[in-house]
């Protein structure tokens, strides 16, 4: 029975021996030989000490390396934290210290980086570097991880965890603070996969690229769902989207998820998209924000044979809706409605449900409703809390997850999106909070005041304004302050925009007015 | 010795924008790959493509946006080069 992560690649591993599992620039792997390099990785892993629950995590491209790290330290018992490569040692610190990481695996270049923030993660044990070519200076000791790919040891070995146990954590953020680490346990990532599989009618024959990071849900699924159905995952790291469409004719993909600026990218006449028939790209989805009808369009256009699923999900909940393809015509700008095994409710602020076309709070309930906060009970009791229409003799036996996000839903059941409850921002696919923003403009000591706002922007979803206050006497050039700010955060955080201001609207509590700074950009 | 002078000038132009868009960038060498190390991504190589053609004056077809032409600060002022000189001859 697969009740966890890595049974899956077993299961597969024993159904299709021979076929291609992990396809990269690098390695081309069967699903035997992913299996034995899983294995031999989570031997590896418990000789050197990791405990059941560890956290490990993974500092790494897309790549096959990634996907076998995550099988092997899922089969040794550990709980695996994927970081997105495009963080700075600042946010890596970050992640590392909030979840106790007791190991690492990152590469050599990568690892250089990391050198001036290891000191001040305590809980740091040993690291694990892919590809070599690292001089051993570093704390905590440095093991390389194609020695222990190498030669699988096969120990007899117990294994004593249960689908309720922690198999993940990622990292995202909210609209306030620094990212939190949500909670997912095997089953709640192979529900993921069975349901994401079930609606994309994934099959051993598929191929899948992964484009999008591991640290993001809508990634990581797609590693999930290709190993559980014996389809092979291909995984890759672009910078031109014509890239991709080599990989994607060159490799013959059958199915590629995306986020809309790629999308946007793709759709571009320099993807070469244009030039290019792929008859046998089955399907193709975006989630992470919505897609812009004129992108849509042009996909629908340069992809004639191509189903395109719409979908919406958010890391707390895991995946939460899809419009199936047959519904574009009808229902373009439709978040679609829930994934199976899923129910959308639409919650008004007294807990009642909304009639349709009536705004609410969009809640999900079903098996992918994540654990919570690693370490955040209270911000875990805001977003996950009891079924708001269950009588009260059920008590807290269910906890469903209160998204934020602002929908209406149509008679038939499609949703539609309407705005955020609260300040998150959502750019390129990224999640991110303005106060962590702002905290970052605060670090410059030239402010007195700080706020930022995203502004709809038809290739990013949002982009990142600031408004800011200098402090007495100081004088500010903004683009000094965006530099700042670059040295210290990854390219997708850093404001596009700067204002500088004598003083912030206020509301009558004292507290920034952040409706009156939407208002002043012409918002609503 | 012109066209040398001419390189400088345009490899000292095109790091000044990197390091001042991409702060990493800062104190690399001109031959460190900028992509392979995620210096650059996939959004502000649009930035790079932006810049280059305003500043040097040409335009960059579709088939010239590879990684090749701008792996490094001396493969983009190769290019760059290389580009302006057809502009020149034409």
């Amino acid at each position: 029975m697969n009740c966890l992560i890595h049974h899956m690649l077993s299961t597969s591993a024993s159904r299709f021996p021979h076929k291609e599992a992990l396809v990269d620039q690098v390695d081309r792997l069967t699903f035997e030989a992913a299996e034995n390099q899983a294995s031999g990785l989570a031997d590896g892993l418990r000789q050197i000490g990791l405990q059941r629950y560890d956290r490990v995590g993974i500092y790494l491209e897309t790549s096959v390396c990634q996907a076998i790290s995550i099988f092997g330290v899922s089969r040794a018992g550990g709980v695996f934290v994927p970081i997105n490569s495009l963080l700075f040692p600042e946010q890596v610190a970050h992640v590392a210290r909030d979840c106790q990481m007791r190991g690492l695996i990152t590469n050599g270049t990568k690892l250089e980086t990391l050198e001036s923030i290891l000191d001040d993660i305590p809980s740091l044990e040993f690291l694990l570097i892919t590809g070599g070519g690292y001089a051993n200076k570093v704390r905590p000791p440095v093991y390389e991880l194609s020695q222990m790919l190498g030669s699988p040891i096969h120990q007899s070995y117990r294994e004593a965890s249960i689908g309720k146990d922690l198999a993940a954590i990622l990292y995202t953020s909210g609209s306030t603070g620094k990212p939190k680490g949500v909670m997912l346990n095997h089953e709640q990532v192979m529900a993921g996969s069975s349901i994401v599989s079930d609606y994309l009618a994934i099959e051993s024959s598929d191929r899948i690229i992964g484009v999008l990071p591991m640290s993001f849900d809508a990634g990581m699924n797609q590693l999930m769902t290709a190993i559980q159905q014996g389809a092979t995952y291909v995984p890759m790291t672009f910078v031109f989207a014509r890239e991709i469409v080599k990989l994607l004719q060159r490799e013959q993909i059958t199915g590629m998820a995306g986020v809309p600026t790629l999308w946007g990218l793709m759709a571009q006449p320099s993807s070469s998209l244009e030039r290019e028939s792929l008859p046998q790209l089955r399907y193709i989805t975006n989630t992470g924000g919505r897609l812009p009808q004129n992108i849509l369009a042009n996909l629908r256009r340069l992809l004639p044979s191509t189903k395109i699923f719409l979908m919406y999900g958010l890391t707390e909940a895991f995946r939460s809706t899809y419009l199936p393809p047959d519904e574009l015509d009808r229902r373009p700008t439709s978040m679609g409605k829930a994934i199976p095994n899923t129910e959308i409710l639409v919650v008004n602020d007294n807990g009642q449900l909304c009639r349709p076309g009536e705004t609410g709070e969009l809640v999900h309930r079903g098996p992918t409703v994540s654990m919570g906060y690693w370490g955040q009970p209270d911000s875990t009791d805001r977003v996950l809390r009891p079924n708001p229409l269950h009588p009260p003799e059920m008590g807290n036996g269910e906890k469903v997850c209160y998204s934020g996000d602002l929908v209406k839903m149509d008679e038939e059941g499609f949703l539609y999106f309407v705005g955020r409850r609260d300040n998150m921002i959502k750019s390129s696919g990224f999640r991110i909070s303005p106060s962590e923003i702002e905290e970052t403009l605060f670090q410059s000591g030239k402010l007195r005041e700080a706020a930022v706002i995203g502004i709809p922007d038809d290739s990013m979803g949002q982009s990142i304004k600031a408004f800011v206050v200098p402090r007495d006497g100081e004088s500010l050039e903004s683009t000094n302050l965006i530099a700042f700010c670059a040295e210290k955060m990854p390219r997708y955080m850093v404001p596009k925009t700067l204002e500088v201001l004598k003083e912030l609207p206020k509301t009558p509590s004292g507290k920034i007015d952040y409706p009156t700074l939407r208002r002043r950009e012409g918002l609503s | 010795m012109r066209g040398k002078m001419e390189r400088n000038e345009a490899a000292s132009k095109i790091k000044a924008f990197l390091s001042s868009q991409f702060p990493t960038i800062k104190n690399v060498g001109n031959d460190v790959p900028l992509l392979k190390n995620g210096h650059i991504d996939s959004l502000g190589i649009l930035d790079v493509v932006t810049f280059i053609e305003n500043e040097f004056g040409i335009v960059i077809s579709d088939e010239e946006l590879l990684p090749e032409n701008f792996e490094s600060i001396s493969s983009l002022t190769n290019f760059v080069q290389a580009k302006t000189e057809q502009i020149l001859k034409c």
